[in-house]
């Protein structure tokens, strides 16, 4: 039972998904439901027996094309819609053990083109008003596969973050004339301390406002606003570019660093949002090797985050391990 | 690094009606072309009538 309810109190929306206490949970190696089906083996979600990169819909989904009508009673106070929208899982490699990290940039530039066709098709969904393209990795984010995968909602609206960020970067965009990650990219630059990597195309950085000790941002250096606006150059850069920073992750505890990351582009909703600007963002949830940073009280409660450490500190060790990537 | 290849898509649709897409990279273009068949645009057509 899937349906969307809404929260008067911070005027958003929160998805029920009972089904999905019955999903696949962390299975043995040789049960992976995201590899090739093997000849004589198991049938996994992908028939054939070797693919480069394939996208299929969630078995699992928060939200489905054709949902069923709520089972609630909806009120003036709290409204309840069925669960439209669509939830994609990404498989970048049929190699069980890889992770993107581990991947080629050629492969991860493959990647960057199959997320610019989903944000292109899925857009083109009347009831997708988002694209939301993110990887969740490792078990300390609660993945229950490790097979390397990211995953694509279509949300039937524009979410919470996102709507701040907008409303955010319109104003900076009315007051200033100019646009707010350009400008954070520029004094970024400036004072270039928590600059990781830079290449012609993008920028990798830990901001000045991390909520994560090794929160790392990917701006694109050209003014745009989707994966779609990128130029084939930039998209060879992007991929190399998150090589870059992914192998440094791993290179800073010695592990297959865990973190989430987020795609931030401009809605599907056919509004202009040209005061927008494409960009990346990674939250990854350790502080050290073996300490999780935590969301408690005053993170969860008010929304207000406590970095441990100085965004400074950590660019300058995450730095430390930057090497150039081959092709 | 391979900088021509045209991006190929098939799309297939899964015994529960759910979609798959298998990307390919072929030498050549840069564009994308799709190699969904009349056949299986009538099967995706069908499941939604069904499911509606």
């Amino acid at each position: 039972m899937s349906e969307l309810r809404w929260n008067p109190l911070l005027g958003e929306w929160v998805a029920t998904a009972t089904h999905r206490q019955d999903r696949t949970f962390l299975p043995p190696d040789d049960y992976c439901p995201l590899c090739p089906t093997k000849p004589g083996g198991f049938p996994t979600e992908v028939p054939e027996s070797s693919y480069d990169i394939a996208v299929f819909e969630n078995r699992f989904p928060s939200l489905r094309p054709f949902p069923d009508e709520p089972a609630v009673v909806s009120s003036d106070l709290c409204p309840v819609r069925p669960a439209q929208g669509i939830c994609e899982v990404v498989l970048y490699s049929p190699n069980h053990t890889s992770s993107l990290a581990k991947e080629s940039v050629e492969q991860i530039d493959k990647l960057v083109r199959v997320w610019t066709h989903r944000f292109q098709e899925l857009g083109e969904l009347e009831f997708v008003k988002f694209v939301f393209i993110f990887e969740n990795k490792g078990e300390a984010i609660g993945v229950t596969l490790h097979h390397p995968h990211g995953q694509i909602y279509g949300y039937p609206f524009i979410p919470p973050r996102l709507v701040t960020e907008l409303a955010r970067c319109a104003e900076h965009q009315e007051q200033s004339g100019r646009c707010l990650v350009c400008d954070i990219l520029v004094e970024e630059r400036q004072h270039s301390e928590r600059i990781v990597a830079e290449n012609d195309s993008f920028v990798a950085f830990i901001p000045f406002f991390a909520r994560w000790p090794y929160e790392t941002h990917i701006y694109s250096r050209r003014h745009f606003q989707a994966l779609t606006d990128m130029s084939r150059s930039e998209q060879r850069d992007l991929a190399s570019m998150l090589k870059t920073v992914l192998a440094a992750f791993d290179k800073l505890f010695g592990i297959s660093f865990p973190y989430m990351m987020v795609i931030h582009q401009r809605p599907v909703d056919g509004q202009n949002y040209d005061y927008y600007h494409f960009h990346i963002e990674f939250y990854p949830p350790l502080r050290t090797a073996k300490k999780l940073k935590y969301l408690a009280g005053s993170e969860t409660g008010a929304g207000m985050f406590i970095n441990d450490t100085l965004p400074e500190v950590k660019a300058a060790e995450l730095r430390a391990h930057i090497e150039p990537v081959s092709a | 690094m391979t900088t021509c290849e045209e991006l190929v898509t098939r799309r297939v649709l899964l015994p529960d009606g759910r979609y798959l897409v298998y990307y390919t990279f072929e030498p050549d273009d840069t564009s994308v072309s799709s190699q969904t068949g009349p056949a299986e645009k009538e099967l995706e057509a069908e499941r939604r009538d069904e499911e509606n």
